[in-house]
């Protein structure tokens, strides 16, 4: 799947490939919505309704016409533009496809603050290497720790200090991360 | 690590499913291919082979039986039991007895399982922007306050309010029950249970929720396809320009006695020729796999042709 294109995707009509779709723009949909709304809250609600409202208007998408990524950030800035004149996030589309809505977890708004936080990322480019590593793998790509412990050939509890300890740097830097 | 962004894709990989299969739901129901629909029917068969034998006595109630029945109207004891006994069959109920003496229904064995069978079970599927009642009592389709519009359980009104507008109805009508409150309907089912030619509840593979799958007869299957066109295409009658279908498209509702079950919308641009009835309905609700079960017996057996007042033990 790596190498089919985010049209093929999109174009697709397996399941799974829309899936692959959202796994290449989930996080940059989540920091777009949370730059703009400095609301985790909002960006998890206006990202999920971006991507109910691309898979059912996919049929109509025209490949020639713009790229796959223009086409869902175009979905994305008129979602924000409803939320900013709103002053909320619409929720038409997932409640059409039947998509749950969840409460977000305080580690998932973390998640989302760092993700569309340019001070942040730019703190975290300034971590030690390996606490930079290891945020940049375990919050911002999301993989697991013992994922990450095994390519660093390193222990789970290792790879649990360094996230703590970068997170932790992340906040002392940031006066307190919003 | 993030609970939200695998959550989200599972549900979003989930619509994709859903909408590969062919229908749009909301809380409800989808077309099956046909393909699925004979592997359905196989195991309809398979499930009437392995039912648990029932007795078959008609003449005497058992002494000391667990519920006690009165049939209404006199003299529907018999039929209402056999329709009784082919649910419990259908349910594969073990150690279940069903004995009649004159308007009497003695029932033995489970009976916190056998009681939920006891129920009118009358089937119907309408066109609901076309049968839901305004206010005076009559359909209005372009109404959002009286359908809902995208949102069709918006419609919903108090009971009293409901049976109000029923009663205004030139023609039948009878209230039912939804999430949200209840609606008034005319009594213009376009498919019910003599439509029915077999269900069964299962486990939906890629929904992974409880279902009850229907498969319609030849009929049903044609008055099925001609409902949903004439709500496809009235849904396209009413598009705007510019709008997306999922926000002009009409619905049709899954009535099971006074429950509304499910108010699922046809898509107008996916379907503009309605939907193939041969792939039959299926209903996905909140429920568990019992409950499926249960409904799929009930439609299974078909209606009971009396009501069944409980007298006790």
């Amino acid at each position: 799947m790596r190498d089919s294109t985010d049209e093929d995707l999109l174009l697709s009509g397996e399941p799974e490939d829309f899936g692959h779709l959202y796994d290449r723009y989930v996080r940059s949909l989540l920091a777009y919505f949370q730059r703009r709304t400095r609301d985790p809250e909002a960006a998890a609600d206006l990202t999920a309704e971006t991507f109910a409202a691309a898979l059912a208007a996919r049929g109509r998408f025209e490949a020639r016409s713009v790229p796959a990524s223009v086409w869902l950030f175009s979905i994305a800035h008129h979602k924000l533009s409803d939320f900013q004149r709103r002053g909320a996030a619409e929720d038409r589309m997932r409640r059409r496809l039947g998509i749950e809505r969840f409460p977000l977890g305080a580690d998932d708004a973390e998640m989302i603050r760092l993700l569309g936080d340019e001070v942040a990322m730019e703190l975290v480019r300034e971590l030690p290497a390996d606490q930079r590593d290891a945020v940049r793998a375990h919050v911002l790509e999301d993989r697991g720790y013992h994922d990450i412990a095994r390519e660093l050939t390193t222990s789970e509890a290792t790879i649990r200090k360094r996230v703590s300890r970068g997170l932790t740097a992340l906040r002392q830097r940031a006066g307190g991360l919003r | 690590m993030s609970e939200y962004i695998p959550r989200l894709r599972e549900e979003l990989v989930s619509a994709a499913a859903r909408e590969r299969a062919g229908v749009r739901r909301r809380s409800g129901v989808r077309l099956r291919p046909v393909a699925v629909a004979v592997a359905v029917a196989a195991a309809v068969a398979v499930a009437v082979v392995l039912a648990v034998h029932v007795p078959n006595d008609e003449t005497t109630v058992a002494g000391g039986a667990a519920l006690t029945y009165r049939a209404v109207p006199p003299g529907a004891a018999g039929d209402a039991a056999a329709v009784l006994r082919a649910r419990i069959a259908a349910a594969r109920i073990e150690g279940a007895s069903v004995t009649v003496s004159g308007d009497s229904i003695g029932v033995d064995g489970p009976v916190d399982q056998i009681a939920p069978l006891t129920v009118p079970g009358v089937l119907g599927i309408y066109d609901w922007e076309a049968s839901v009642l305004g206010p005076d009592g009559r359909p209005v389709p372009r109404d959002e306050s009286v359908t809902g519009g995208v949102s069709p359980e918006n419609g919903a009104v108090s009971r009293q309010e409901a049976e109000r507008r029923a009663s205004r109805a030139a023609g039948g009508a009878h209230v039912v029950q939804g999430a949200n409150g209840w609606y008034a309907l005319d009594d213009s089912a376009a498919v019910g249970n003599a439509d029915v030619a077999s269900a069964i509840g299962f486990t939906e593979p890629a929904m992974r929720s409880p279902s009850v799958a229907i498969d319609l007869t030849p009929s049903g299957q044609q008055r099925f396809h001609t409902l949903t066109r004439e709500i496809a295409q009235r849904g396209a009658r009413y598009a705007t320009p510019g709008e997306s279908p999922l926000d002009g498209a009409q619905h049709l509702a899954i009535v099971l006695d006074d429950r509304l079950v499910s108010l699922p919308f046809i898509d107008y641009e996916q379907a503009p020729d309605g939907i193939d009835g041969r792939g039959g309905v299926q209903i996905q609700d909140d429920m568990t796999l019992g409950r499926a079960r249960e409904i799929a017996a009930i439609l299974s057996a078909g209606p009971m042709p009396a009501d069944l007042e409980p007298q006790g033990a």
